[in-house]
């Protein structure tokens, strides 16, 4: 397929070349053909000062053949040397293309018994690298247990002493709230103690009232009011 | 005049005994002249000593306390006398708006309460 498209490629070359140099010998017949008139300006121009150097039709119709022939020749010439030269190109091409071809193939065969030993060696490179990772990855794994194992117990250590002082935190919490509690039992102990010695105390008072006003003989009575009186004489008398 | 009063006043020792006298002069419609009727006045005028105990007191006693009373402010003082047993022992006195409490009932309380203060009896 792409001997094929090289082919191709320089059959368009040769053409447009061939091409080409039909068009440079049209231009070079133009061009003498414009000399010619040229001349023939230049005979007029004599002529008319009376210099002019006359040629005959036949003359002039063998000069036209003649040089026909040899546009002819020298086209008839470079086609077969272009088709000559192109040929040789082609065979060139060719032959190249062919050895090439066997180049290609020897590089192929080298190519594949290197695929075959790179393929080898990367299977090789590839089960080394696999042990590699595997072990690294085993003692990555091994390095994490221990670091993990180390981080737990860390952890269990924090939490531990988290553990402790949240405890210690909570016991003394509760010993304070005892210990208030406690306070508070005794307060209200000893207002209830207060209040009940008061209210024992004021029934002593009121059983000292009774029994101490009918124990009281009528000469302590009256003894006892004289000692007002005494005392009212001192104060309000 | 004044020797009836002295009398009376002599004879009159509380409050209870004036009021009783001047209520026999009424009943026994007694012809009220001014001499009455000044006499009821000077027996009205009598200053007053109040005084609220724990027990009756005989006659002997309100003799003397009534003595006790002119001899130590030169006057005769009528007894406006009440009986409480509340007081237990002593006196309450009251002596022209003066008043004194100085019955056992306080020095009761007083200790009760001192020590029902300091928790100790």
């Amino acid at each position: 397929m792409d001997f094929n498209l090289i082919e191709q490629n320089i059959f368009f070359i040769g053409f447009f070349a061939l091409a080409a140099l039909v068009v440079w010998v049209c231009l070079d017949i133009f061009r003498l053909l414009r000399k010619e008139k040229k001349e023939y300006s230049l005979q007029k121009y004599f002529a008319a000062n009376e210099l002019f150097l006359r040629i005959s039709e036949d003359f002039k119709k063998q000069l036209e053949k003649l040089i026909g022939k040899e546009i002819e020749k020298n086209i008839g010439e470079f086609k077969n040397e272009f088709q000559k030269t192109s040929e040789e190109i082609i065979k060139s091409y060719k032959s190249q293309f062919e050895s090439g071809n066997q180049e290609i193939q020897r590089v192929l065969s080298e190519f594949s018994q290197q695929i075959t030993k790179e393929t080898s060696n990367l299977s090789k490179f590839t089960l080394d690298t696999q042990n590699k990772i595997s072990e690294e990855a085993k003692n990555k794994i091994l390095e994490l247990n221990q670091a993990a194992e180390k981080e737990f117990i860390k952890i269990q250590e924090t939490n531990l002493k988290v553990s402790t002082q949240i405890s210690q935190s909570i016991r003394e919490t509760l010993t304070k709230k005892v210990q208030e509690i406690e306070k508070e039992i005794d307060n209200y102990k000893k207002e209830r103690f207060k209040e009940i010695d008061r209210k024992i105390y004021q029934m002593l008072g009121e059983v000292a009232k009774k029994t101490l006003g009918k124990a009281i003989d009528l000469s302590t009575h009256e003894k006892l009011v004289i000692e007002a009186l005494e005392k009212a004489k001192k104060e309000i008398f | 005049m004044e020797k009836v009063f002295e009398d009376l006043v002599k004879k009159i020792r509380t409050k209870e005994e004036l009021i009783f006298f001047l209520e026999e002069i009424g009943q026994k419609k007694i012809e009220k002249d001014e001499k009455i009727s000044e006499l009821e006045k000077k027996l009205w005028s009598l200053p007053e000593i109040r005084l609220e105990i724990a027990f009756s007191p005989d006659d002997d006693f309100l003799n003397r306390v009534s003595q006790w009373l002119e001899k130590e402010l030169g006057k005769k003082i009528i007894l406006d006398l009440t009986i409480n047993p509340r007081v237990v022992a002593g006196a309450i006195i009251e002596y022209q708006g003066n008043w004194r409490d100085f019955s056992l009932a306080k020095k009761i309380d007083k200790l009760i309460s001192e020590k029902t203060l300091y928790g100790k009896f």
